[in-house]
C-alpha cells in the first residue's frame, strides 16, 4: 500500500513514514498541501494521512482539493485540535492517540481497498 | 575484477628477496571484502560461521574465481527459527546495495502444489496464463539491483524443506547449471547469483540441546564446551534425513546457525535500540532528540521480545510498539522537542515511564 503522509512538522512526518514502512507499507512524506498535491498527481497512492493545522493550506482544504481530483481517495486526518467533522474524511484521529491507532486504521483501509 | 590488496597487508609484508621464496597468507581479505565483513560483523550477532561463509564466497566472486556456469555460491542455512538466517541475507543486501530488501525471496511454503511453479517461471504454452503470468525469476528481475560496479544477485529460497517436487527439480537445475527455462521457453542465466536456502530442520532437537535435558528433569541451560558441535551434528543429520543426496552434493556450504544465548540477545537489543536512535536522528536531521533506556527497561524488552523457541523474532516488534510508538506520540503532542533527552524507566505498575529530563534540568538550572 502506498501512503502519502502530509505534515509540516517534518520530524513527525518522517517518523510516521518510517513506522509505516516498518509495517510493510510504502510511505512518502510531504511537508505542505501544495507538495502533497504535486506528489499525488505524479504517482498512484492508496491513502493520504494529513495533519489538520499546517502553514498555507490546512488539512480540510487539502482533503477537498484531493477529492476534486481523486474523489475516492481515503483521507485520514490527525489533529491536536479535537475531532473535525467533515464528510470528506475517512476518519479523524487525535494526535495523542496516534500510535498504534493509526497502524490499525491503515490496516483496515488496506483491507477495504483489497475488498 | 581483481580486488586491491589491503594497504595494511602490503605494508606488513617485507620486501621480497630476489632469491628467497615469499611466504604468502591466503587468509587475508582485500579491502572491499574486509569492509563488507566489518559491516556484517557490526550487525550480526552470534553467527560467525555464517559471516565467514558469505565473506569467503564474496571474495571469490570479486576476484572472479567462482566456478563458471554455476551460481556464485549455493548455501544452505540451517538453524532454529529467530536465529537470523534470513537476517544475514538482509544485512548482506544492505552492505552491497544499500537496502535490506534488495534481494529476491522465494517463500517455498507458497509453492507446495505442483501448478504453483507457474508463479516462478510463468505458465507453459497451452496453459491458462501463458504470456500473461509474469514470472518472478526473469533475467530482468535478477538484474534489478545490479549496479555498474556490482553485478551480483542475492536469491533466497526460504523454508526450502516445504518446496513441492516441481520446485525441487527446478532448484536442482539452478544449483547445478545456473540455468532456468521459463514458461515462454526463454532462458535465465543465474551464474551471477548467490543462492541461499534456509531451513529449520532439526530446530526442536537443537533447542532441546541448548535448553537442557529431555523428559521430566528441569531444564537447565547447558554450558557444554562441545555444544556447538552437537548442534551442528544434529542439524546436519536432520538435513541428510530430509534432503536427497543429489541436493546435498550441489551445496557449496552448509551453515548451521547457533541458538541465540542470553548474551547474544542482549547485544541484539543494544543494536536494535541504536537503530531506533538512528531512525530518530535520520527523521529529524539536525533537530533530533535522544532517548536512553534504564537497565530494567532493557530487561523488560528482552523478556517480552525474546523466547528460547523463537529467538529474537519478536524483539523488533516489541521495541516498535513499546518504545517507537510512544516516542512518536510524544513528538506529535510536542512533549519532546529538539535537543531533549528522554529517559525511559519501568513504573511501579509494570508499564514504561517516559521522562523528559531536559525540562527538569532547564527548570532547576
Amino acid at each position: 500500500m502506498k501512503i502519502l503522509v502530509v505534515d509540516d512538522h517534518q520530524q513527525l512526518c518522517r517518523l510516521t513514514c518510517d513506522i509505516l514502512c516498518m509495517e510493510g507499507h510504502e510511505a512518502v512524506p510531504a511537508y505542505d498541501g501544495v507538495e502533497a498535491l504535486r506528489l499525488l498527481r505524479g504517482d498512484n497512492f492508496d491513502l493520504v494521512i494529513t495533519d489538520y493545522v499546517m502553514a498555507g493550506m490546512n488539512g480540510i482544504e487539502l482533503t477537498h482539493a484531493i477529492h476534486d481530483i481523486y474523489p475516492a481517495m481515503p483521507v485520514i486526518m490527525v489533529t491536536a485540535f479535537g475531532p473535525i467533522e467533515d464528510a470528506h474524511l475517512k476518519i479523524c484521529l487525535a494526535k495523542e492517540d496516534m500510535f498504534p491507532a493509526l497502524i490499525d486504521i491503515v490496516r483496515e483501509c488496506l483491507a477495504e481497498t483489497r475488498g | 575484477m581483481a580486488e586491491p590488496a589491503t594497504k595494511a597487508a602490503a605494508e606488513a609484508q617485507p620486501e621480497p628477496h630476489p632469491q628467497r621464496p615469499r611466504i604468502l597468507d591466503p587468509t587475508l581479505h582485500g579491502d572491499v571484502t574486509r569492509e563488507f565483513e566489518t559491516f556484517l560483523r557490526s550487525r550480526i550477532v552470534g553467527q560467525d560461521a555464517a559471516i565467514d561463509a558469505v565473506t569467503e564466497m564474496y571474495q571469490m566472486f570479486l576476484v572472479g574465481m567462482n566456478v563458471p556456469d554455476k551460481p556464485v555460491g549455493n548455501l544452505l542455512f540451517l538453524g532454529p527459527t529467530g536465529s537470523g538466517k534470513t537476517y544475514v541475507v538482509e544485512v548482506m543486501a544492505e552492505a552491497l546495495f544499500g537496502k535490506s530488501n534488495a534481494f529476491i525471496k522465494v517463500n517455498c511454503a507458497e509453492f507446495q502444489e505442483h501448478h504453483e511453479i507457474a508463479k516462478l517461471i510463468g505458465s507453459p504454452p497451452g496453459y491458462v496464463g501463458h504470456m500473461t503470468t509474469k514470472p518472478l525469476l526473469t533475467q530482468e528481475s535478477l538484474a534489478q539491483y545490479h549496479s555498474e560496479k556490482l553485478k551480483l544477485t542475492l536469491l533466497l529460497f526460504d523454508e526450502v524443506e516445504k518446496a513441492s517436487e516441481a520446485l525441487w527439480q527446478l532448484l536442482l537445475g539452478i544449483l547445478d547449471k545456473a540455468s532456468l527455462t521459463l514458461g515462454d521457453n526463454s532462458h535465465v542465466d543465474l551464474s551471477q547469483c548467490m543462492i541461499f536456502m534456509t531451513s529449520n530442520l532439526g530446530a526442536s532437537e537443537m533447542t532441546d540441546l541448548v535448553a537442557g535435558g529431555l523428559g521430566f528433569v528441569p531444564h537447565v541451560a547447558v554450558t557444554d564446551a562441545n555444544l556447538d558441535e552437537k548442534i551442528h551434528r544434529t542439524a546436519l543429520e536432520a538435513a541428510r534425513r530430509k534432503f536427497a543426496p543429489e541436493f546435498m552434493n550441489r551445496l557449496d556450504k552448509i551453515v548451521v546457525f547457533n541458538s541465540l544465548r542470553p548474551e547474544h540477545l542482549r547485544q541484539i537489543l543494544e543494536l536494535e535500540l541504536a537503530k531506533v536512535q538512528q531512525r530518530i536522528t535520520n527523521a529529524a536531521g539536525h533537530s533530533h532528540f535522544t532517548f536512553a533506556c534504564a537497565p530494567e527497561v532493557k530487561a523488560w524488552l528482552l523478556k517480552e521480545g525474546t523466547d528460547p523457541k523463537y529467538g529474537a523474532r519478536h524483539l523488533k516488534r516489541v521495541i516498535e510498539r513499546n518504545i517507537v510508538y510512544p516516542l512518536a506520540n510524544l513528538v506529535a503532542t510536542k512533549q519532546v522537542e529538539t535537543g531533549d533527552v528522554v529517559e525511559i524507566s519501568v513504573k511501579s505498575d509494570g508499564g514504561l515511564a517516559f521522562i523528559n529530563t531536559s525540562v527538569a534540568n532547564s527548570e532547576t538550572g
